[in-house]
């Protein structure tokens, strides 16, 4: 009984808490006489950790993460880099190769799916996973169908021939649904600076927005066609005006934990 | 940052730090000392509450697991920022009982 009630006062805290004072403070709940009013205190105290999080101190970083942090700041500024560069060119080169230039920037985010698996998997093991899982797999897939896309048009052939392109789409869209399950265990595990997460949700909404609007607009025809291309072009803008801004501030904060501007913050704490 | 930074934790952070001058100790090590000479009986989320900010503050510092416990030690600067809370209390005693001993 005493070793169910210890798990359920454990589980009041939030993960980066437990993660850090977990053990421990079980081991004082067991070697303590129990009381109510000590049981009290410990949900006061799990009240406070949710209100007060900046408080909670993690471990430092392991410097072998350095590496990985530079990785995968560059892959946010390339991905910022793609979307600029494909909404500059958009009138000067053929339709559809700007589109295939913008479409290009979620695959430079790979390496942001697996380091920040490695960073969230410190506090939230299973749902990390869960969501490395969809990232990974919705980009993989999203690589897939590019190159499927590209070789098509070197050989002049109809995308139209591609057999299953609705389900590709489906499971391209959750590059959208990653990128707002990676912002929510940023602001749930305290990693991410505080505003990213927003700034990163709302973007993932944009493109899952966007490409759901894509498969609707393919299905339907005629005004409710039109309609679901409208909803496809305010996903669209959503996603290009939030997208450069989320992943140049990740890519900054990424390379300021490994101390490139001066600053020692080696450490998840805000 | 300041003992008043930390609001309802200043008074058990206060305890805490006389209780590790002491030598290092893990959470219930210093529950139990501080019943003893302080006669507060801190509970375990307060504890946990003062500990995470007095960690944070850089004024204890948790040494290597023993046996599912972590025990805690004072840092120099913890010592220091003890040994000026502590000054500025005496000075307040000081300074009631005289008022005090003047008033009657």
């Amino acid at each position: 009984m005493k070793q169910a009630i210890i798990k359920l006062l454990l589980l009041l805290y939030p993960p980066a808490w437990r993660q850090r004072y977990g053990e421990e403070y079980r081991a004082l709940l067991e070697e303590m006489p129990f009381t109510f009013g000590a049981g009290l205190d410990s949900i006061q105290g799990a009240l406070d950790a949710h209100l007060h999080p900046e408080w909670i101190k993690l471990g430092r970083w392991p410097m072998n993460q350095k590496r990985s942090f530079r990785i995968a700041g560059n892959a946010a500024f390339l991905s910022a880099l793609l979307l600029i560069a494909g909404v500059l060119s958009a009138s000067y080169i053929p339709e559809g190769d700007a589109e295939f230039l913008l479409l290009l920037t979620p695959i430079a985010l790979l390496p942001i799916v697996i380091v920040l698996h490695s960073l969230y998997s410190r506090v939230m093991p299973k749902a990390s996973l869960i969501t490395a899982v969809i990232g990974s797999v919705s980009m993989g897939t999203f690589l897939f169908a590019s190159i499927i896309g590209l070789m098509a048009e070197i050989g002049n052939l109809s995308l139209g021939t591609v057999p299953f392109a609705w389900l590709f789409q489906i499971v391209i869209a959750f590059i959208g649904v990653w990128i707002i399950s990676a912002a929510l265990l940023g602001w749930r595990t305290r990693c991410l600076p505080n505003g990213l997460p927003a700034m990163m949700s709302t973007s993932g909404f944009g493109w899952a927005v966007m490409f759901f609007g894509i498969i609707l607009a393919s299905q339907g025809n005629g005004q409710v066609s039109q309609q679901f291309s409208a909803f496809m072009g305010a996903g669209l803008a959503l996603w290009l005006i939030t997208h450069c801004i989320w992943t140049i501030w990740l890519g900054t904060w990424f390379w300021r934990q490994t101390g490139f501007y001066g600053f020692d913050k080696l450490e998840i704490s805000s | 940052m300041s003992f008043d930074d930390m609001g309802r934790f200043s008074d058990p952070a206060l305890l805490i730090l006389t209780s590790l001058a002491n030598g290092p100790t893990h959470g219930y090590g210093m529950m139990e000392d501080i019943a003893a000479f302080a006669g507060v009986k801190l509970g375990p989320g307060t504890l946990y509450g003062a500990l995470a900010r007095l960690e944070k503050l850089a004024w204890i510092e948790p040494l290597p697991m023993d046996d599912r416990k972590r025990p805690y030690r004072l840092t120099p600067s913890g010592k220091e920022a003890l040994q000026q809370r502590l000054a500025s209390l005496h000075a307040i005693t000081e300074l009631g009982q005289a008022r005090l001993g003047s008033a009657t």
